[in-house]
């Protein structure tokens, strides 16, 4: 049960996250066959609990969630996504929560309304001088 | 600071819970009113109008139409605001990792001697024209370099974006108007509908 819930979830992230045409090959290609992973890949299936649970019984959806991750690596450096040695997630000084048991599979729901709001605010900005339609 | 939120009391709770439902119902107005009015049928050029991304460009479309960014005077305005923004930026480690950002990209994304003079003569020439890679300086907090040039394909071929190659061998992008009379019939149906529902409780 507890493997059909993770199945579901990570299908879920993996398949809503990407958008590029090519991403989307890359998510659908390795289905039809049985994926490979690298040396990277394997340090971010252990870095994810979700990933790792279902590594052997699941690898095409494992890739599609790497893939999907790299995608995301346009943004991020792919660097700062994988890096060699498995790293836990920053914790605030004080903060008792435990690490992540799944950061990069975080990151793929993670997006950013401060950004959008940031950009919104400046656009009102640019156009406070702008003389107003009457109403 | 978490404010108080009371459960108990059932009128407030309705009302918020009908802003959300309109807010739900206009994310998703907003993807299908764009993806029934594309030119194209292509599935991927429909995920690509349907996805988040895709919304946010939209949105920025919108904004610079109702803000009334027109003249070469405006987009310099913007691009200056967007400048001293993005120093800010550089300048605040903890926003620049909550945005998943990274100084280098900041830095390109500011506009240059170089760089800001195209964005100024092609507004003039044109207004609304912009290079594909000024729009993604523009934009760079909000999604890649890359994304955003998918996203510009993806709405040129849906009739919602001129694209342009120059002599020169850039990008010139062009709205046609349509994004943003979707949008912003979108935002007005949704204002109008939290309106009729706050009038009636």
């Amino acid at each position: 049960m507890i493997q059909l819930a993770t199945f579901l979830i990570i299908l879920a992230l993996a398949t809503t996250v990407t958008m590029s045409a090519p991403a989307r090959a890359q998510l659908r290609g390795p289905t039809d066959s049985v994926p490979t992973f690298t040396a990277a890949d394997r340090v971010v299936i252990e870095r994810n609990e979700m990933l790792r649970s279902i590594a052997d019984t699941h690898p095409a959806l494992v890739r599609r969630a790497l893939n999907a991750l790299a995608a995301l690596d346009d943004v991020k450096p792919r660097g700062a996504l994988m890096p060699t040695d498995p790293q836990p997630a920053p914790r605030p000084a004080g903060n008792s929560a435990p690490p992540s048991r799944n950061p990069d599979l975080e990151r793929l729901e993670r997006s950013s309304p401060e950004a959008m709001n940031d950009l919104f605010q400046l656009l009102k900005q640019a156009g406070a001088g702008r003389p107003r339609p009457s109403r | 600071m978490v404010g108080e939120y009371s459960f108990s009391e059932m009128q407030e709770v309705e009302r918020d819970l009908q802003l959300l439902e309109v807010l739900r119902w206009g994310r998703k107005e907003v993807a299908d009113r764009l993806a029934q009015a594309s030119r194209s049928g292509n599935p991927e050029t429909l995920d690509i109008l349907r996805s988040e991304p895709g919304y946010q460009l939209a949105d920025f479309f919108y904004l610079l139409k109702a803000r009334r960014i027109e003249t070469e005077e405006d987009v310099q305005t913007l691009a200056e605001l967007h400048n001293q923004y993005l120093v800010m930026l550089t300048k605040d480690a903890e926003k620049m990792r909550r945005l998943g950002l990274k100084v280098e990209r900041l830095l390109d994304a500011i506009f240059t001697a170089d760089t800001m003079p195209r964005l100024l003569a092609n507004w003039r020439e044109r207004p609304g024209a912009i290079d594909q890679s000024n729009l993604a300086r523009l934009l760079v907090t909000v999604m890649s370099s890359e994304t955003c040039r998918k996203l510009v394909v993806a709405f040129a071929e849906a009739g919602y974006l001129k694209r342009e190659r120059t002599a020169f061998g850039t990008i010139i992008v062009r709205s046609t108007g349509a994004m943003e009379q979707i949008f912003g019939t979108c935002i007005r149906e949704m204002r109008r509908r939290v309106q009729a529902e706050g009038s009636s409780t």
